[in-house]
């Protein structure tokens, strides 16, 4: 209750008796809430007090996880609920997904869920309406979002991500049999997959990537565990021809048959990247960018594969 | 007044709101992008530098940190995460911590504000609504009607 008398006592008695954090500007308490685990720990301290009952609505950050909800129905639940409730003149700032890969699921309500280490095929569908939902695609709010990262998201099923405001993207441990990818501003994109990551994700069919206006592009592929029906090298040369426009390209892939001839028409059956002079392969990955004088191509040096080749 | 020690390093004075004046090193200073932008626009030249919102003891506990953190470099990483840990556990409680916060947001110091706001969420993490509220001493003002419709309307969030 109201008691000024208790108060002033309170503030003479002990200076932690204080509530200071209540009068903190939101744009700090957001820098609190924000390195949560998840933003249903953000939302939760709606019911602290009047103070706090918005306060999560403005947060810039987003960070859900599958491991701190039971069941996917309650994850999606919860993720579509936030972005429905959240300010939406407040801009996403960024956004972390972490879903399916090594959640924990303390318990779930058997009748009707599945456990989601469950590889059921119907999961990635699932994941990827999930993130479609909360995406360019979905909901408009990531329409002023600045960097996008996905990470974790494992199960397949398709992507598709058209982002006019879209300058940053990164793709790291995730798995989708097919991505589309459209931002005309985009000006870098990183696809991380590699077993020793924090996640470890699998190439997909890059089938339709517009991005004019790229600068900077990150390749890091390990395949080593991929079985040959999965055509890796069309994959990956696919995903080499959609960053095509960027002038600066870090690859650090294993070694390589190509196969598949997406960018020169009359180059050589098969090129094996590694075994082959530099100058001939940075001609032959670029021939297909509109800029092939001012790339900057750095194929990364990795111990585990020994074979690997660099170039400027 | 900037003097210059032996090892030619220049030296500022900050002075806190309650009037107390600290001299330290420029570049222990300057970890503090406000104090670094006051330095360059040249307000250091002039006598001390005013600093209005942080008390002199919050801003020796800050300049505390700016020092380690301009003496190490990042070989010594790991002595200095353990160092931040004493750090800010010395700072003891919420108010504390609420104080440095405010006083690394004005001075804009980066590491400081990440540690710190780290520190905070640390201490929520696990905790019901309850426990967070004689955590900090946050005070109910919802009448038991509102907190029944807030809970309600926000159900989604605790499942």
């Amino acid at each position: 209750m109201g008691n000024p008398k208790k108060k002033k006592l309170n503030r003479g008695a002990k200076r932690n008796g204080e509530d200071r954090i209540s009068d903190l500007p939101d744009d700090i308490i957001h820098r609190i809430l924000s390195l949560l685990d998840d933003t249903k720990f953000a939302a939760q301290t709606c019911v602290l007090s009047k103070r706090w009952k918005n306060v999560w609505t403005s947060l810039p950050d987003l960070r859900f996880s599958t491991a701190y909800y039971k069941t996917r129905r309650s994850f999606r639940k919860f993720l579509l609920s936030a972005l429905l409730r959240r300010d939406r003149n407040c801009e996403v700032r960024s956004l972390h997904l972490s879903i399916g890969f090594g959640c924990v699921c303390a318990d779930y309500d058997s009748d009707e869920e599945t456990d989601m280490d469950d590889d059921s095929d119907d999961e990635g569908y699932n994941y990827a309406d999930a993130l479609c939902a909360v995406g360019p695609q979905g909901l408009p709010y990531l329409e002023n979002s600045k960097p996008l990262h996905i990470y974790s998201l494992i199960g397949g099923g398709d992507m598709e991500i058209s982002g006019t405001k879209l300058v940053t993207f990164k793709m790291e441990g995730v798995e989708f049999d097919k991505v589309k990818l459209s931002a005309p501003n985009l000006e870098d994109f990183q696809y991380l997959d590699r077993e020793d990551g924090d996640y470890w994700g699998r190439l997909g069919d890059f089938f339709e990537i517009d991005l004019p206006s790229l600068q900077t592009a990150q390749v890091v592929v390990d395949y080593q565990f991929y079985d040959e029906s999965e055509q890796v090298e069309d994959k990956l040369m696919k995903l080499l021809y959609g960053i095509r426009n960027a002038k600066s390209l870090r690859l650090n892939v294993p070694p390589l048959e190509l196969k598949s001839n997406i960018f020169v028409e009359d180059a050589e059956a098969e090129t094996k990247l590694p075994s082959k002079v530099p100058q001939e392969i940075k001609t032959y990955l670029l021939s297909g960018s509109p800029h092939p004088q001012d790339v900057d191509v750095i194929i990364e040096e990795d111990d585990s594969h020994g074979s690997y080749f660099s170039l400027m | 007044m900037s003097i210059t020690t032996e090892n030619n390093e220049k030296m500022i004075t900050l002075m806190s709101s309650d009037g107390e004046e600290f001299v330290v090193e420029e570049a222990v200073a300057a970890q503090s992008q406000t104090i670094k932008h006051l330095i360059e626009d040249g307000c250091s030249t002039e006598g001390s530098i005013p600093l209005p919102n942080v008390t002199g003891r919050v801003l020796s506990e800050v300049i505390q940190y700016c020092k380690k953190h301009s003496s190490s470099d990042d070989k010594e990483e790991k002595e200095l995460e353990a160092w931040d840990a004493e750090f800010v556990k010395a700072a003891d409680d919420h108010v504390a911590l609420t104080d440095l916060m405010m006083a690394a947001n004005f001075l804009d110091i980066k590491g400081l504000l990440d540690l710190v706001a780290q520190t905070l969420a640390n201490m929520i993490t696990g905790k019901s609504p309850e426990e967070v509220r004689r955590m900090w001493n946050i005070k109910n003002d919802f009448t038991p009607e509102e907190a029944e419709k807030v809970r309600k309307e926000n159900q989604w969030a605790f499942e």
